[in-house]
């Protein structure tokens, strides 16, 4: 990790049900635990609605139901991610903690993936024989639902 | 006789000579010789001929006549007398030989008289002999008939009395048999008597034991509740406890998620900082991971507590349970010594009524054995009885036949 290799990208891997990802680390701001949310009317399906971090509202992202892990477990953790002076509240199954990945062994995103799937995934690596899902914290809300969240964009 | 017969039939009388001459011619006495002659051979209707005489002669011959005129006469009477005297002695005959050979009694009436002084008194005689027989045999005929009736009468009574005598003997044979099977049925009774007394008894004996059992049944489940209050009690103690080492649980699990969060944040931190952080994380990374420690082990030992929720929630459930069971079998018990108690009453008079039913049974017993000795007797006697019947009946059939023979007798003989 912090070795004479090359340098390490740090993550914060945590569970998104099944699924092993990797936060870049630049974005994180903090992890907490989960925090009251409300709805929002005509936001998708893994928008669960706003919260307030730090007391300022925040979209909340479910990640299990964006890779459409529908049956997931309840999130245990808020990963609250910094986005261009937004703030973004990812809800999480479990924070692993933060891992230095060697960027050589990251890979493209497959032709296979979703068209979803593939435009918040910035690459795809191993971590502990497990597949590790890099995600590109910036495109986890398309700006279309950024658009709809009044109190997000009034905090812009 | 006839009058006509002369008294000596071997001396036949000597022609009539009228007006016939001595053999010197002169008539003399000749009429009167004449007249006499044939009076003394038996004629007495010869007459002198008195114009014949004279004198004396003639008055002689006229006194002549005049005699046998009365010789006449009284012979005539005589004959008559004769005559009817034999017709009497004649029809007395009849009578007699009717009543000896066709036994006819009506052959001789009163009507059959004589005024024969010698004869009268024989008739008179013969004919209250005859009025004897009819008498008697009228009272023999009507007494024949009366017995010839009674002997019927005799013999229907006797076939009667045979054929009740039989029919009885047949009912008596029938009851001594039925009396010999009533004998065994009873003693088959009284053994059962005495079986079911016996059994009666030690129904009693259990039925007293069961008593005792459900007591120590009753105090069993009232110690079995007064256990299941106190394991209760002391469940409850140990829920309270239990939840209180919860709670305790539930600020360590905050405290160790507060202290993984906070590492976390530090670790992230400290990644941040680069070099100048690797110690820090280093700290962090071990903070968290004790924390994670921390947090295994409360998870385990909330599942550990949820077990022990778990199972004192079944514990209470049971103490609940086995209280409320206990209530019930207190109940129960209850019930069933105030059952057995009923039951003790009711075997006890039970008890005392077999023993009653066996002294009554053995006592019937006896007095049945006793009937059929006796019924043995009578069936002896009616065989004897029927014997005698049959006997009386087979005498009273011989004396309806002499009846009858007296009866066929008797006719015989004609009174009326």
């Amino acid at each position: 990790m912090l070795t004479g290799g090359p340098t390490l990208k740090q993550l914060l891997l945590c569970r998104a049900g099944l699924r092993l990802c990797g936060l870049p680390l630049e974005h994180v701001a903090e992890t907490l635990r989960p925090l009251p949310v409300e709805p929002v009317a005509d936001a998708p399906a893994y928008v669960l609605g706003l919260t307030r971090l730090r007391g300022r509202p925040a979209p909340v992202v479910d990640l299990a139901r964006l890779f459409g892990s529908e049956g997931a477990a309840a999130p245990t953790r808020f990963v609250a991610l910094r986005l261009s002076g937004r703030q973004l509240a990812l809800a999480v199954t479990h924070v692993a903690g933060v891992r230095g990945v060697d960027p050589t062994t990251l890979e493209g995103v497959p032709a296979i993936a979703g068209e979803l799937e593939a435009s918040v995934t910035e690459h795809l690596g191993t971590a502990d024989a497990e597949l590790l899902v890099v995600l590109q914290a910036t495109k986890l809300l398309p700006e279309s639902v950024w658009q709809v969240m009044p109190p997000a964009r009034s905090s812009t | 006789m006839s009058a006509e017969t002369p008294e000596n039939p071997n001396q036949p009388p000597a022609p009539k000579k009228k007006g016939g001459a001595s053999k010197n011619g002169s008539i003399g006495l000749l009429p009167l010789t004449n007249a006499l002659k044939a009076a003394a051979k038996g004629d007495f209707s010869a007459r002198a001929e008195v114009e014949r005489l004279t004198g004396e002669s003639a008055e002689v011959a006229a006194l002549l006549n005049q005699v046998l005129d009365q010789v006449a006469n009284r012979n005539t009477e005589f004959e008559a007398r004769k005559q009817q005297t034999v017709q009497v002695v004649d029809q007395a005959l009849d009578a007699l030989i009717a009543l000896v050979r066709q036994g006819e009694l009506n052959r001789w009436t009163s009507s059959n008289t004589t005024d024969d002084p010698l004869l009268g008194p024989l008739l008179e005689g013969f004919g209250k002999v005859i009025e004897t027989l009819r008498t008697f045999v009228r009272e023999i005929n009507e007494a024949a008939l009366r017995l010839s009736s009674s002997a019927n009468e005799v013999l229907a009574a006797s076939t009667q009395h045979e054929s009740s005598s039989t029919e009885q003997a047949a009912a008596i044979h029938e009851t001594t048999a039925t009396m010999e099977e009533l004998k065994h049925a009873s003693a088959q009774i009284a053994e059962n008597a005495g079986a079911v007394a016996r059994v009666a008894e030690e129904t009693l004996e259990s039925a007293r034991s069961g008593r005792g059992a459900i007591g120590e049944f009753i105090q069993a489940m009232q110690q079995i509740r007064a256990d299941s209050a106190a394991v209760a009690d002391s469940i409850a103690k140990l829920s309270k406890r239990v939840e209180r080492i919860g709670t305790v649980v539930e600020v360590i699990d905050e405290i160790a998620d507060r202290s993984d969060l906070l590492a976390l944040n530090a670790a992230l931190e400290g990644s941040r900082a680069g070099e100048a952080g690797k110690g820090f994380s280093i700290v962090a990374a071990e903070m968290r991971r004790l924390a994670e420690n921390v947090l295994d082990s409360t998870k385990e030992i909330k599942n550990l507590i949820t077990e022990i929720r778990e199972a004192t929630a079944a514990a209470a459930g049971a103490a609940d349970a086995s209280k409320s069971a206990t209530e019930s079998g207190e109940k129960l018990g209850s019930a069933a010594a105030s059952a057995v108690e009923s039951i003790l009453a009711g075997v006890q008079e039970t008890s005392d009524a077999a023993r009653v039913i066996n002294l009554a049974t053995q006592q019937q017993r006896t007095a049945t054995e006793q009937v059929v000795a006796s019924m043995a007797e009578i069936e002896d006697v009616t065989r004897q009885t029927t014997q005698a019947s049959k006997q009386a009946t087979g005498a009273a059939a011989e004396l309806t036949q002499l009846a009858g023979r007296l009866a066929e007798l008797i006719k015989r003989f004609k009174a009326d």
